[in-house]
């Protein structure tokens, strides 16, 4: 009786949570890095096209460019990507979007989401998503962040906030993640819910085997330097995330190895790139 | 998770947030509650300097902006307690002189990692590992590679896309060079450029855990710290605070007789606003099963300047289906303020569960003013809650300096 219950109200949920006049759309937002042309050199082509055919009309994306060098909450952060999404939801008359964010780019529309009033264009971007897909966000910083900023002497430790390190790697040292956690960002333990649902992809280890043609998708080179990074991290990290952070923030949506093809974990690398069906699974949740 | 239940989930957050709002009781009275042990809250407000002044006045949005949205009853909400910094690392500025005559390394369990890059700003080179010369705590000599296992090249690791110094390169020790006092060299290194080497005793137990009394301070509120050992014996530490600004305080510590370092420092707020948080460095000595350990690490914090206060009046705000409360803050600055904060109803057992989150900001001059917290009426009837409510975690923030100005764990009643 209760597996019929939930049937019946799971069909409805299907029916309803998506409108039939809804108009879909979907975002692609790009990590750490100033980004001019993240089609190409942070996605490419060939991810974005295949996931994009999930859309009942394909012409309803945009691939968004900013300055994720930079503090999440500044002009070039996320005053950027709330330009983007409110251009593309107002001129496309988009009701209904789904994000997808990959590592700090899961930040950046996380601060969009969890502080409305920063912007009055804020709202109409929250009230338009239906959810994010979140690919490795880096939730709860990353030890990495750490190791690359540690100074050491007076000047030094002053050296770096002048821009040894960018802001945007500054912010996701892991005591850093935990302030803005705990004050400024929703969506972690114990804390608020976020307005709209935030589900993670979570990618679990790195391989790099020369002789395993599954360590080229995404490009070698990068899985090579990941599993070297991983070293410091967690046993379970995709190179340069744990998973304890991708996971840290919203709701898990799955492990990489509970549903790639041939159940490949998915590197830092790969989580952005058409690898072991990714692609796929996102096209077939628009 | 099916993508199924996703859509399940987010149909069932969104029927709370749609059902249709009918008239009930949301109470008559508002009461300010006192602050408890943990809460921020100034006792004046403080004229903000006049650089804070001119960010504030740069491009911060004036337009009012609000939004409330449902939260799930049934997820317990906690007070945030202060992020514990926990370290198996070291670091060690050198420079070149000193590595090509031999510098020691600590390490307290096989297998340490060892990175050695250029310090910032400097134009040394990147040091090729296979010109490392290590010599184990009973003197066994390793070169050319011997000894060391994933070795990784300036040029792999940036290929990672970790943004390590230019020049970084890294190794791990071999499990068989043991652990102890080791010692490193580069006999051919060229120069005089100085270079840090990080030391990460990645199979240590041996932890340093720093942590500050609280998350958010004011300005001229005492920060207390505290550094300890985890399964080691802590003997000395040392270290500093830096503002977002590159000010920096050292810092004085006093060793109890728990082995715990303690440190504390009235802070100055007042210096050139700049985005980011203030730190506490500390590097500390100590033993463990006889080994000598030495860790590093810092912790993050804030600490703002309480150009606005809370003055302790709140009102209901008309008598529609919707809860609206008037909160009365006063400023000695022009900012962009922001309100916010967790309704909390009761529920048929009588106990408290959280209904909604309610946000309101607005540009407020210096004086005497209010913004407005409003629970949209459809949260209310969807929760199916009754009074007496409380709203929980409420909050005054400067956005324009980006600073919590007052946060209360219980901040108000009403009845």
């Amino acid at each position: 009786m209760f597996r019929r219950a939930l049937l019946t109200l799971t069909l409805a949920a299907l029916v309803a949570a998506v409108p039939a006049a809804a108009n879909t759309g979907v975002a692609f937002v790009h990590g750490t890095g100033n980004q001019t042309d993240a089609l190409n050199d942070y996605w490419t082509s060939e991810m974005v096209n295949s996931v994009r055919q999930g859309l009942p009309n394909q012409s309803n994306y945009v691939v968004i460019n900013c300055q994720f060098e930079e503090f999440m909450w500044t002009a070039p952060a996320a005053g950027c990507l709330a330009g983007a999404l409110h251009n593309f939801i107002t001129s496309r008359g988009i009701t209904d979007l789904v994000v997808i964010t990959h590592s700090n780019g899961g930040n950046v529309m996380r601060w969009i989401l969890s502080n409305p009033t920063w912007d009055s264009r804020y709202p109409t971007i929250i009230n338009a998503v239906r959810w994010v897909n979140a690919l490795a966000p880096s939730s709860l910083g990353t030890p990495l962040a750490d190791a690359v900023t540690s100074g050491t002497v007076f000047e030094q430790a002053v050296g770096w906030l002048l821009g040894y390190a960018s802001d945007a790697v500054q912010m996701q040292q892991t005591s850093w993640m935990a302030y803005y956690n705990a004050n400024w960002l929703y969506g972690t333990s114990g804390r608020p819910s976020l307005p709209k649902g935030f589900w993670n992809v979570v990618g679990t280890d790195v391989e790099s085997a020369i002789w395993d043609p599954d360590s080229y998708c995404g490009g070698y080179t990068l899985n090579v330097g990941l599993e070297v990074t991983q070293n410091w991290l967690s046993s379970c990290s995709d190179g340069f995330l744990e998973c304890s952070s991708q996971a840290g923030a919203g709701s898990l949506w799955f492990n990489d190895t509970d549903h790639t093809n041939g159940d490949e974990p998915l590197s830092h690398n790969q989580s952005r790139r058409k690898c072991f069906g990714l692609d796929v699974i996102l096209r077939n949740d628009l | 998770m099916s993508n199924v239940s996703k859509t399940l989930l987010t149909l069932l957050a969104a029927g709370a947030m749609t059902a249709a709002a009918s008239a009930r009781d949301l109470g008559q009275d508002v009461t300010f509650l006192a602050t408890a042990p943990g809460d921020l809250a100034a006792p004046v407000a403080v004229a903000a300097p006049a650089t804070a002044k001119a960010i504030a006045t740069g491009d911060v949005p004036r337009e009012p902006v609000a939004l409330s949205w449902a939260l799930p009853a049934d997820k317990a909400l906690e007070t945030p307690e202060p992020f514990v910094a926990r370290s198996r690392e070291y670091f060690v500025d050198l420079d070149a002189s000193e590595l090509r005559a031999g510098v020691p390394v600590y390490t307290h369990a096989p297998g340490a990692l060892v990175r050695l890059s250029p310090a910032a700003g400097e134009t040394a080179g990147p040091i090729d590992p296979h010109k490392v010369v290590l010599e184990s705590a009973d003197k066994r000599r390793f070169a050319g590679g011997d000894g060391m296992e994933l070795i990784a090249s300036a040029e792999q690791l940036r290929a990672a896309g970790s943004p390590f110094a230019v020049g970084t390169a890294a190794f791990r020790l071999e499990p068989r060079v043991g652990s102890g006092t080791l010692a490193l060299r580069v006999p051919e290194l060229p120069g005089e450029g100085r270079y840090v080497m990080h030391v990460l005793d990645v199979r240590s137990p041996v932890h340093l855990a720093l942590q500050t009394d609280q998350a958010s301070y004011l300005h001229g509120q005492e920060l207390h710290v505290e550094a300890s050992f985890e399964a080691g014996e802590l003997l000395s530490a040392e270290g500093f605070i830096t503002s977002p600004s590159g000010r920096a305080w050292p810092l004085e510590w006093e060793t109890g007789d728990d082995g715990r370092a303690r440190a504390r420092l009235v802070l100055d707020g007042l210096e050139t606003p700049a985005p980011g948080l203030w730190e506490v460095h500390a590097s500390a000595r100590g033993l463990a099963d006889g080994t000598s350990v030495l860790r590093h690490t810092r912790v993050a914090f804030d600490c703002g300047i309480p150009a606005a206060r809370l003055d302790g009046t709140a009102e209901i705000v008309g008598r529609g289906a919707d809860l609206t409360l008037a909160l009365g803050i006063e400023s000695a600055s022009a900012s962009r303020y922001e309100v916010r904060g967790v309704l909390m109803g009761t529920d048929t057992s009588g106990t408290l569960v959280p209904v909604a989150v309610a946000h309101s900001a607005d540009w407020l001059e210096a004086g005497v003013g209010s913004l407005s917290l409003s629970f949209d009426a459809d949260l209310l009837e969807a929760a199916g809650v009754e009074g007496p409510f409380e709203v929980h975690d409420l909050q005054l923030l400067d956005q324009a300096a980006m600073k919590v100005l007052h946060r209360q764990g219980r901040g108000l009643l009403i009845r």
